[in-house]
């Protein structure tokens, strides 16, 4: 899976888990650019992630995780 | 020493002073000037507690330097380990100790053991919450790889004892707050103008408006019991007001004092009265305290917890709430405060679905207006746990409040609490503080007013500085959130 | 913006609030010169009325706070003993604050002997400058004066003292009261009478008092950071009266007995007897000398109205008279 698909996946997840449809994300979207990501609904977005991935996450990642970019080079880095 | 004190401004004179005349390139006297002030400031009220600042300072100082040197997990953790022990190990005895023993000594009473434990006679030091999470955050952020380690121990010192914002917050994060240490400030007319009309802000909040409201809300807490509804409903909405007042009146003073020696500090509270939901208030309530607990606390909570999917979330979030409760006081009426919070926040977690699809249907400015009131109503009732003396109390004051007869207003009732010219101060300077505070709302503090005309500012600066001199309250008040 | 305008500005904006602090302050004095024509603000009246005698004419003087100015009418103790006699006790009259009131006395008059009126209050006071501001301003310009402020008060004090519109601020509460009706001068009880001494006509009910009685703290035996001040200077009067050969004796106006456990009166009692023994002044504590008073004899809390004054009076003249 490269970071396209990657990004594609996680772009569903999102729509789904924040419940908002015109969500488009990029490698750099921030918590900051989208209203519902806020710090209750990321950790609901991680296990919605580790699910439908496959993957499980370390504590030290999950509180790097500054953008979207980072959720997917650790993705990435896992497969 | 107080903010609202007469030794304050002379104080602050003397070392802004100072600290300007020193030359830019010897920014590190200007700090060692700080930290000798900040000491100074400190130990005008108890000068034995500096030993516990400089003890919690020299503590994380060494521990982030040698998590700087060593990559060894173990080491680390132990590191991470001592520095979490000592900073919640001097909260704990100075602010807990006597709790936990009344409390058990209770526990065992109702099992009908009597034990007879003296109370151990332990003055709670001023300031001690805010600035063991302000130096904690230091060292989970050097642990976490966050920020490098400061290589300077007179930097380090006087952002844990930083005067401005030492006994009442913002709580700072180090990656805030160190980094300005370590380079030159410039002196900016526009950002010392601007800090001190926030000064000015926070005084007028602080002494016109909160001290004010004290000994008001103090009568009818303390004589509910002979009150009408209409007057306890009262006294509980001029509590919410007094309590932001006086605290968000601190930190504004705070802000702009640390504005005048070229700091720039976190805003603290994002007028939170004009929250659409209890989420929303929290995130602009007392911003550094709800943002160290997410960090530290509410996230490695819910990445633990989440193998348990919702639950986890919910479990993390009520103990985080529960324990924000306990940060404000060792007492049960905190913790349900906490509790409660808690409730709330997963009602409106769980909800949020549910909410939006009905702000689709309505229209959307009566639902903003409900949703603004629903949540005042709710934070006010929240409020009576916050300033009752027991839970007894606060039921009482609850119960008595929702009654039938709370409709039947008389002004008799009202000035039978309060005279005629405080009615009068309060019907003035509360909508006044309210309007600036909305005009103002995206802005950080309620008088940057720097688009306003030369005759409208100089008139409102005098106004309020006048009044300042005219209607402090006798014997002023200290601020609530010093025993925190 | 140049750090010169900024500067500038500031201080412009600090000159204009000053000065508009200082127009309140004169306010504040035109309301107290209002209430004065109208008898029921006392402190210039009496201070102008003591500077009007004849230098060295008084015999006895009476020092102390309101408990003594409304409890001790000189008129009356002048008639019954032919001596000549004057109240300059003052509004919550502290002992640092009696200390320059004595030196400002002595400056015009030497009387032989003098009665120091002592209570709780003026032991324990913390604020000097609520002292201060109700002679301040009336005595006349010279040494004693110049002292009360430079001495009399700390730091913190003298500086709120340059902002009358902040420690003048309480009397904003009468101002508004009347602001909107005038006041009604039969319907006050109690005026300023003569040579000091402030009638008040009302009688006090148990049932009100017992009433206020609750909450009541302020008065309570104490000791304050100011207390060893207040006591230096009631040693440097002390010395004074020796070194000029007057005879100082140290009293307690009664009070209504209601108020002695509020008080602490044995331990206060005990500090003021420590103190007259060490200097071997005679110290008549005046709820102990077998009075006959009730609390209708007072007026407003502690203080006496005038028929409990006649009977103080006529007790201090009876034991005036028997010394002789």
């Amino acid at each position: 899976m490269d970071k396209a698909e990657i990004l594609k996946k996680l772009n569903d997840i999102f729509i789904n888990t924040l419940d908002n449809a015109d969500i488009v994300l990029k490698m750099e979207t921030t918590a900051a650019d989208i209203e519902e990501w806020d710090s209750l609904r990321h950790i609901m977005l991680v296990v919605e992630i580790e699910k439908t991935m496959k993957t499980k996450f370390t504590s030290k990642e999950i509180t790097k995780f500054k953008n979207v970019g980072d959720i997917v080079n650790s993705i990435e880095a896992k497969k | 020493m107080l903010f609202n004190s007469v030794e304050f401004p002379i104080f602050l004179l003397v070392v802004l002073f100072t600290y300007w005349l020193i030359p830019k390139k010897w920014f590190q006297w200007q700090n060692a000037l700080i930290l000798g002030a900040s000491y100074f400031f400190y130990g005008w009220w108890n000068w034995q507690f500096l030993a516990l600042i400089f003890f919690s300072s020299a503590t994380d100082f060494i521990v982030a330097n040698k998590l700087g040197k060593t990559t060894k997990d173990k080491t680390r953790t132990l590191l991470i380990w001592t520095s979490l022990v000592v900073n919640l190990g001097i909260l704990v005895y100075f602010k807990y100790s006597n709790f936990f023993i009344e409390s058990f000594v209770d526990l065992m009473q109702t099992v009908g053991l009597n034990f007879n434990f003296a109370s151990l006679n332990i003055i709670l030091p001023v300031g001690i919450s805010f600035y063991t999470f302000q130096t904690l955050s230091y060292t989970i952020d050097v642990y976490r790889g966050d920020m490098e380690p400061s290589k300077n121990p007179i930097n380090f010192f006087a952002y844990v004892s930083f005067f401005p914002q030492l006994v009442a917050g913002p709580i700072e994060r180090a990656s805030d707050l160190v980094p300005q240490f370590e380079k030159a400030r410039k002196f900016n007319t526009e950002l010392g103008a601007d800090g001190l009309r926030q000064i000015i802000w926070g005084l007028f909040k602080k002494v016109l408006i909160a001290d004010n409201l004290a000994p008001i809300v103090e009568k009818v807490f303390d004589g509910y019991e002979t009150m009408p509804p209409i007057i306890l409903f009262i006294g509980v909405t001029l509590f919410s007001i007094q309590i932001y007042c006086d605290f968000s009146g601190y930190s504004d003073i705070a802000i702009g004092t640390a504005r005048l020696f070229g700091f720039e500090l976190n805003q603290n509270f994002r007028f939170p009265f004009f929250s659409k939901n209890v989420t929303e208030f929290w995130r602009r309530w007392h911003i550094s305290l709800s943002n160290w607990l997410r960090d530290y606390l509410f996230i490695p909570l819910s990445i633990q917890f989440r193998s348990l999917g919702i639950k986890g979330i919910i479990l993390a979030m009520m103990l985080t709430f529960i324990l924000c409760g306990l940060w404000h006081g060792a007492r049960w009426t905190f913790i349900v405060f906490g509790f409660w919070q808690g409730v709330i926040l997963t009602y409106e977690f769980l909800s949020a679905k549910k909410r939006g699809k009905i702000k689709k249907r309505m229209n959307k400015n009566l639902y903003n207006a409900i949703s603004l009131i629903l949540t005042f109503v709710f934070w006010k009732t929240s409020m009576i746990l916050f300033r009752a003396d027991n839970l007894h109390h606060a039921w009482a004051y609850f119960s008595s409040l929702i009654s039938f007869d709370l409709f039947q207003f008389s002004m008799k009732d009202i000035l039978a609490v309060m005279d005629p010219l405080d009615l009068l101060k309060f019907l003035i300077f509360i909508p006044f503080m309210l309007l600036m505070e909305i005009l103002q709302r995206e802005k950080l503090h309620g008088l940057e007013i720097t688009n306003y005309k030369w005759y409208t500012k100089l008139i409102l600066y005098s106004i309020i500085a006048i009044s300042i001199l005219l209607f402090t309250p006798i014997e002023s008040a200290d601020f609530i959130y010093f025993q925190f | 913006m140049s750090i010169k305008a900024f500067l500038v500005k500031l201080l412009f904006y600090s000159v204009l609030v000053y000065l508009i602090n200082l127009g309140i302050g004169e306010f504040f004095k035109n309301d107290n010169s209002k209430k004065t024509q109208l008898g029921i603000f006392y402190p210039e009246t009496r201070w102008n009325e003591f500077y009007s005698l004849p230098e060295k004419s008084l015999d006895l003087v009476f020092l102390g706070s309101s408990l003594c100015y409304r409890g001790i009418n000189p008129e009356l103790v002048d008639s019954l003993t032919h001596l000549k006699s004057f109240n300059l006790g003052s509004s919550i009259q502290s002992l640092t604050t009696t200390y320059f009131v004595f030196e400002e006395l002595l400056n015009h008059q030497h009387p032989k002997v003098i009665y120091l009126d002592l209570f709780t209050r003026t032991l324990n006071l913390e604020d000097q400058l609520e002292s201060v501001r109700y002679n301040y301003e009336f005595m006349n310009s010279g040494e004693a004066k110049d002292n009360l402020y430079l001495s009399g008060l700390n730091f913190t004090e003298k500086i709120q003292f340059l902002f009358p519109a902040f420690y003048k601020r309480d009397q904003l509460n009468s101002i508004f009261k009347y602001a909107f009706k005038s006041i009604d001068t039969s319907k006050i009880s109690d005026k300023y009478y003569k040579k000091g001494f402030v009638k008040s006509s009302k009688r006090m009910s148990t049932a009100s008092l017992n009433l206020k009685l609750n909450g009541l703290t302020k008065f309570d035996w104490t000791p304050t950071e100011r207390t060893e001040i207040h006591l230096k200077y009631l040693q440097k009067i002390i010395d004074r009266c020796k070194d000029e050969n007057i005879k100082l004796i140290l009293s307690s106006t009664p009070i209504p007995k209601s108020f002695y456990k509020i008080i602490e009166l044995e331990q206060f009692e005990k500090t003021i007897q420590d103190i007259s023994r060490k200097n071997n002044l005679e110290f008549i504590n005046y709820n102990k000398t077998g009075l006959p008073l009730n609390d209708t004899l007072h007026f407003k809390d502690h203080h006496l109205n005038q028929y409990g004054a006649r009977i103080l009076s006529t007790k201090i003249a009876e034991q005036i008279n028997n010394s002789k």
